[in-house]
């Protein structure tokens, strides 16, 4: 289930940073792009887990942010993972979501400044 | 030290996931508004379910943190319900791609706000044209 849902968050994301790339109709915001980017970094340490494996990223990041605590575990999909490895994941989640908002209110202010440049093309 | 990190950092993603929730909601409800497409009404659908989802999520948070005796056990309840918590999470995932997606292919389709077009276009009326009967 966790695979699942790593696998079409990236994919989402990865769709939609392509549509914002290829949005040529009127100038988006930067916020708009950096916020689609952001989105898809966001997902890699989670794609990263999920494609090379928990205990491999685990090894990586185990005991860089906290050496006291390395006997105590995580249990994540059958896994013993360290606190450094669910400390890493809360972090790219928050990441991707921030990226997320960032990008939405990008948006409404894009879609704010077209309301308001319609009166201007309905003017003679 | 860490378990006060991981929680700090639980409760930062809580509110990060409501509000991009909520923004996500509001690009839908403005983009139906303003230039309704197939696509904007079922990712204001998909974004609906989404924070429906987060406010469950969220007030169960909330509660947590009432020091209540009634409550947490409430809580607890709710919690060890079965397939409680796997079918919001599975709401969820659907709920987000679907958004995603939805907001990706509106961007794909293109934002065309009826007013424009319409005053581009000579001696077509503006306004609402399923108003237009074709005499005028």
């Amino acid at each position: 289930m966790e695979k699942f849902e790593v696998i079409c968050g990236g994919i989402a994301s990865v769709i939609l940073l392509l549509a914002v790339l290829r949005y040529r109709q009127h100038p988006l915001p930067a916020t708009v792009r950096i916020g689609a980017f952001v989105l898809c970094a966001g997902q890699l340490f989670s794609l990263a887990a999920t494609w090379v494996g928990l205990e491999r990223i685990n090894q990586l990041v185990e005991g860089r942010l906290f050496p006291d605590d390395e006997f105590n575990w995580y249990l994540v999909n059958g896994v013993e993972v360290s606190h450094e490895f669910i400390f890493f994941r809360s972090l790219f989640n928050i990441l991707s979501q921030l990226a997320l908002a960032i990008l939405a209110l990008g948006l409404l202010r894009f879609i704010h400044g077209l309301v308001r440049r319609q009166p201007d093309a309905v003017a003679p | 030290m860490s378990a006060a990190w991981l929680e700090f950092l639980n409760h930062v993603e809580m509110l990060a996931g409501f509000l991009a929730a909520v923004a996500l909601f509001l690009v839908f409800a403005r983009l139906q508004l303003l230039a309704p497409t197939p696509a904007t009404r079922l990712g204001l659908v998909a974004s609906g379910l989404d924070l429906l989802v987060w406010l469950v999520f969220g007030t169960l948070w909330l509660a947590g943190f009432v020091p209540v005796e009634p409550l947490p056990g409430w809580v607890a309840r709710v919690w060890d319900t079965t397939y409680f918590v796997p079918t919001l999470w599975a709401a969820s995932i659907f709920a987000s791609t679907t958004s995603l997606l939805a907001l990706g292919l509106t961007l794909h389709r293109g934002i065309r706000p009826p007013g424009p077009d319409a005053a581009t276009v000579p001696g077509k009326p503006q306004g609402d044209e399923g108003m237009h009967d074709g005499r005028s």
